[in-house]
């Protein structure tokens, strides 16, 4: 009976990411269009809502060309491990209240570590190993420098990422997303209830995961008037698509994250109990969707808004000014 | 056996066996990137067989640190060599008859220290995240060798830093 569940949780966390990417690519399109005043998506279903059906079509029929010299071990592996990656830190995020059957509670969360956020931190820190891999294994110049930037990249931006983790450590006092949501919902999102810091530290989270996404503008690793498409120039038809979803998957559990780490998750004042009955946990899964989206269209605002950095300002934005005062908020925030 | 046994037994060998055969491709494999690309492998296994072990700490640390940080320097070091454009690029040392018998006798020391420990290492069963435990102690009882330790790290960075730096001649 319990492995039952676990199972179903397990699919149901799958489903909920395979569900929600199709629709990001859609709206992806559509945000996009709307911002350069298009009309975008408008022929496939209605309102082009099954364009991302027919692409995903597309990519199947499409020839898989592996290019001659490529590692091709390698070659196959990395948008694996690109798409995998990103899917496992579902498992740490908590979807909902628990649902408290006959006898059993049941969580809205695939494993309830004690300690989800260090692990979220350590499969965060392996993101880079897709793309540096695959961009070598490619045997193309672009590639490779691509791989390259991306690796640096994720490296000075992920310090950021960390610190930022620290400092929901010293404010929470605990390593686990639910507790982390508990406490939220007894003394306010930690967004308000620690004002400056707070905020402050939302938005380094918030930059430095859009570098961590690889999203503009900071797409480098990517950029494709200088390196025709990156990493992912040599890769062709369900490859290229696993690239892709994966990086959507990424974007959707880092939205996830930040929701949970500074948004209070899946409370809402008024609206969703910590603890509750099956209505409750429905009604928290959709607050927290909601906030995911809500960021999700920020990221993708962000994107169609602002020019691609060149990249030694994004390093110098790391190292000379995200970092340092990354480190010296935490500093000022362990000592008060 | 009850089936979380035989479950967990097949995720152990499957562990064990993707460690050995990754170590063993990290050892014969003459291409830089693909021993990187190899030690991952043997990382991860590592840190999945922490996990069954329930050390929680040592699984994420693992991760976090090995695959995160030393082989992401790693493959950094390897990318920004001159080479790195070459797909062949290799380490030429190869292994010779002595690095085979050093091998085999550190394998013969190591056997005999696991045969010859008194028990088993104890999985740990509380079912208690140990991170929390490590940290108390951490800063509690062995304040002191943490503290030297960190002294320690602070001089290797220290050191680094300075062989690294290039001379400003006056």
């Amino acid at each position: 009976m319990n492995i039952v569940l676990e199972l179903v949780k397990v699919l149901f966390a799958f489903v909920l990411v395979m569900g929600i990417v199709p629709l990001l690519i859609w709206l992806e399109r559509k945000i996009s269009a709307w911002i350069q005043g298009r009309v975008g998506p408008n022929r496939v279903g209605p309102f082009g809502l099954l364009q991302p059906l027919a692409d995903v079509v597309k990519l199947l029929f499409k020839e898989d060309i592996v290019p001659t010299n490529a590692d091709k071990g390698m070659y196959f592996f990395a948008p694996l491990l690109a798409m995998v990656a990103p899917v496992i830190l579902f498992a740490f995020i908590p979807f909902g209240p628990d649902i408290v059957l006959a006898d059993y509670t049941f969580k809205l969360q695939v494993c309830d570590f004690g300690v989800s956020i260090l692990f979220f931190m350590a499969v965060l820190s392996t993101a880079v190993f897709a793309v540096a891999f695959g961009g070598w294994a490619s045997n193309n110049k672009y590639s490779l420098l691509g791989g390259i930037r991306a690796a640096s990249q994720l490296v000075s931006y992920e310090l950021i990422l960390s610190g930022s983790f620290l400092y929901i450590l010293l404010k929470w006092n605990t390593l686990s997303f639910r507790e982390l949501i508990e406490k939220q919902a007894a003394y306010g999102w930690t967004i308000v209830s620690d004002f400056p810091f707070s905020l402050l530290f939302f938005i380094l989270f918030f930059i430095a995961a859009l570098a961590e996404n690889k999203r503009a503008p900071f797409d480098l690793p990517e950029a494709e008037p200088e390196l025709v498409g990156g990493y992912h120039t040599e890769y062709s038809s369900m490859k290229f698509a696993m690239f892709f979803m994966g990086e959507y998957i990424a974007i959707t559990v880092m939205c996830f994250c930040m929701s949970v780490m500074f948004l209070g998750g899946y409370h809402f004042p008024g609206v969703v109990d910590v603890s509750g009955n099956f209505l409750n946990a429905l009604l928290g899964l959709a607050v927290i969707l909601a906030k995911v989206f809500i960021l999700i269209f920020i990221y993708m605002w962000i994107r169609w808004t602002l020019p691609r950095f060149r990249y030694d300002i994004l390093m110098r934005l790391s190292w000379h000014y995200l970092l340092p005062l990354t480190v010296i908020l935490i500093l000022v925030k362990a000592l008060i | 056996m009850s089936l979380n046994e035989i479950l967990l037994n097949i995720i152990f060998y499957a562990l064990a066996l993707t460690g050995l055969f990754s170590s063993f491709m990290v050892a014969t494999s003459t291409n830089m990137v693909r021993t990187a690309f190899s030690l991952l492998g043997v990382l991860f296994s590592f840190a999945g067989l922490y996990g069954l072990l329930r050390a929680d700490f040592l699984f994420a640390a693992q991760i976090l640190v090995y695959v995160g940080g030393i082989l992401v320097l790693i493959i950094f070091a390897i990318m920004l060599t001159h080479k790195i454009a070459n797909v062949n690029l290799s380490n030429e040392s190869t292994s010779s008859s002595t690095v085979i018998a050093v091998v085999c006798i550190l394998f013969a020391v190591l056997v005999f220290i696991a045969l010859t420990l008194p028990e088993y290492i104890k999985i740990n069963q509380r079912n208690k995240p140990l991170t929390e435990m490590i940290g108390n102690n951490l800063l509690s009882d062995s304040l002191l060798p943490f503290e030297i330790l960190s002294v320690l790290l602070l001089a290797c960075l220290i050191g680094a830093v300075y062989l690294a730096r290039k001379e400003v001649k006056e």
